[in-house]
């Protein structure tokens, strides 16, 4: 399926070059992890450097007003940051997932049956013991 | 509980105005954008993440199909999180961003007005003529420099905080797990952030401004190194806004020690101030009528030899009385041997500590006086109570008498 309602700025950061846009319909665990790590490299990542390069631009620029003023714009900026660095987690998160998928596709992906698949070869996704069981 | 504002009454009209303009509207605007660009990637990724979980879920079972669609779905969650906080926060910044567009367009007006008034130099007989519509204007321009600044920090504070995403930690990756690359490479740590160079200092009229909101002392106009990392010599900070921050790596950070909880630590005081004439031209009139001083009344001491005009302060659109003006402990003066005061109809009544005397009333002598006169214990059953032992005044008619009259259930028989 063509991602065709994706924001127009969206679309701009990342035009498909010559392609129809990414879809879902893969056949394999393979063609998924191929797909995400493409969705991701094109897509995610080109968008947001273009968040990453406003961030940027409004940063680093100072606030001449009151100090409750400058505190508080401060206080956006700064939260404006940790969410593009949340982005950035997110995309790690993404990559991981990708590379797991293809690791698994590669192992049994000549059978066909990726119920074979133990849980070892997907340990890597676990989350960390602090964020408790998995759910 | 509400921040304590600048003292933005210090402020003349051109002050208020510079410091106005300083406020970089397009890049608050640019703020706003980029938080609807982090709902829509976000949006959209969790968008993407949910269409490969539907496929996978239909071809995949097993345990080890459940630990990666948990993971997916942990970050399906995960960004939907985010989503909602971005989107929140969007409409943060659009209220902060719509309030600076809108104050400086209510200031350009007032300037519009000033300008009509005299300007910034006026003549003499100007500023005398036009001195109550001048300190009109002054006042006007200082509530909307006022209330902008009370809503950015609203604004500010309703923010929801930023949804982290922890990443297992994979140790057959020794370099580290994938990383967003640029541009297509897959070297670069997440997106790469520009070091802030060194703060352009503010134009001297934005300085000015700044200087008298911070006691005085215009901020040092010491370029920041950007390698360096936060300073923690609070002692060691010049007083005034620009000192406040430093330039890390990192971005923008509060010097350590020198914001939070921070008072003024002195009265404030005007570097440049003429008897009779505030700064900016407005003019205080010789006959004490508009914007006379009231020697005294509110903050402290007067402030380089100007007083403070006696102005009605604003709190979230409300009037409020100036600080130690109405509201406060008894002055000083008054606590001593009573005091006369006129009603508006001409008469007198005086105001005494005791407040035993006939026709004297006694005045609260604490900061609370008057909340604590009215929390005495009434509730619905004894508002008229009165002391015990108390003769009553007032004494109840006597108790009717009815007559039936004669054949009602056979008295009379």
């Amino acid at each position: 399926m063509t991602d065709e309602l994706a924001p127009h700025w969206l679309q701009v950061a990342h035009p498909p070059a010559g392609e129809p846009g990414f879809t879902v319909h893969a056949p394999s665990l393979k063609e998924v992890a191929d797909g995400l790590r493409a969705d991701l490299d094109r897509h995610y990542a080109g968008a947001g450097q273009v968040i990453q390069d406003k961030v940027n631009q409004v940063v680093g620029a100072p606030v001449h007003a009151g100090w409750e003023v400058s505190l508080a714009r401060l206080r956006l900026r700064t939260q404006l940051a940790e969410c593009v660095a949340g982005l950035t987690e997110h995309a790690q998160a993404g990559y991981r997932l990708a590379r797991v998928a293809a690791e698994v596709s590669a192992r049994y992906g000549d059978t066909d049956v990726y119920a074979a698949a133990r849980v070892t070869d997907v340990a890597s996704l676990r989350p960390p013991v602090t964020n408790g069981p998995v759910q | 509980m509400a921040t304590p504002l600048s003292l933005y009454w210090l402020l003349s009209l051109p002050q208020v105005r510079a410091l106005a303009n300083a406020e970089d509207l397009a890049a608050l605007q640019d703020e706003v954008v980029a938080w609807r660009q982090v709902y829509e990637l976000a949006d959209g990724h969790r968008d993407t993440l949910m269409r490969y979980r539907n496929f996978l879920v239909l071809d995949w079972k097993g345990k080890a199909a459940g630990v990666f669609l948990a993971e997916m779905d942990r970050q399906i969650d995960s960004l939907k999180d985010a989503a909602e906080v971005a989107l929140a926060n969007e409409r943060q910044a659009s209220v902060a961003a719509y309030s600076l567009q809108d104050t400086q367009e209510r200031l350009a007006g007032l300037d519009r007005q000033w300008q009509a008034a005299g300007g910034d130099n006026p003549s003499p007989a100007t500023a005398v003529a036009a001195g109550p519509q001048r300190d009109q204007i002054t006042r006007l321009a200082q509530q909307a420099l006022e209330t902008h600044a009370q809503t950015v920090v609203d604004a500010s504070e309703k923010l929801l905080p930023a949804v982290r995403y922890q990443v297992p930690k994979d140790d057959r990756w020794a370099d580290g797990p994938p990383v967003v690359p640029r541009g297509g490479s897959n070297t670069g740590p997440g997106w790469p952030s520009r070091l802030p160079g060194v703060a352009p200092n503010p134009p001297a009229e934005v300085a000015e401004a700044l200087a008298v909101l911070a006691g005085g002392v215009a901020p040092a106009p010491t370029p920041v190194d950007a390698t360096l990392p936060i300073t923690s010599d609070p002692g060691a900070a010049p007083r005034g806004l620009g000192a406040w921050f430093v330039d890390t790596p990192a971005g923008r950070a509060l010097r350590y020690g020198a914001v939070i909880g921070l008072p003024l630590p002195e009265p404030p005081t005007r570097p440049t101030a003429v008897p009779g004439q505030r700064p900016g031209g407005a003019t205080v009139d010789p006959r004490g009528v508009a914007g006379s001083p009231l020697p005294g009344a509110g903050f402290g001491a007067p402030i380089g030899g100007v007083p403070r005009p006696q102005q009605p302060q604003t709190y979230k659109g409300m009037r409020v009385a100036p600080p130690g003006g109405l509201v406060g402990p008894r002055p000083a003066a008054a606590a001593g041997g009573g005091e006369v005061h006129t009603t508006a109809n001409g008469s007198t009544f005086t105001v005494s500590n005791n407040g035993n005397a006939a026709g004297v009333t006694k005045w609260p002598t604490t900061p609370v006086g008057w909340g604590k006169k009215l929390q005495r214990k009434r509730g619905p059953d004894d508002l008229w109570s009165v002391a015990e032992g108390v003769p009553p005044v007032i004494y109840p008619p006597p108790e009717p008498y009815h007559d039936p009259g004669p054949g009602v259930f056979g008295i009379d028989r």
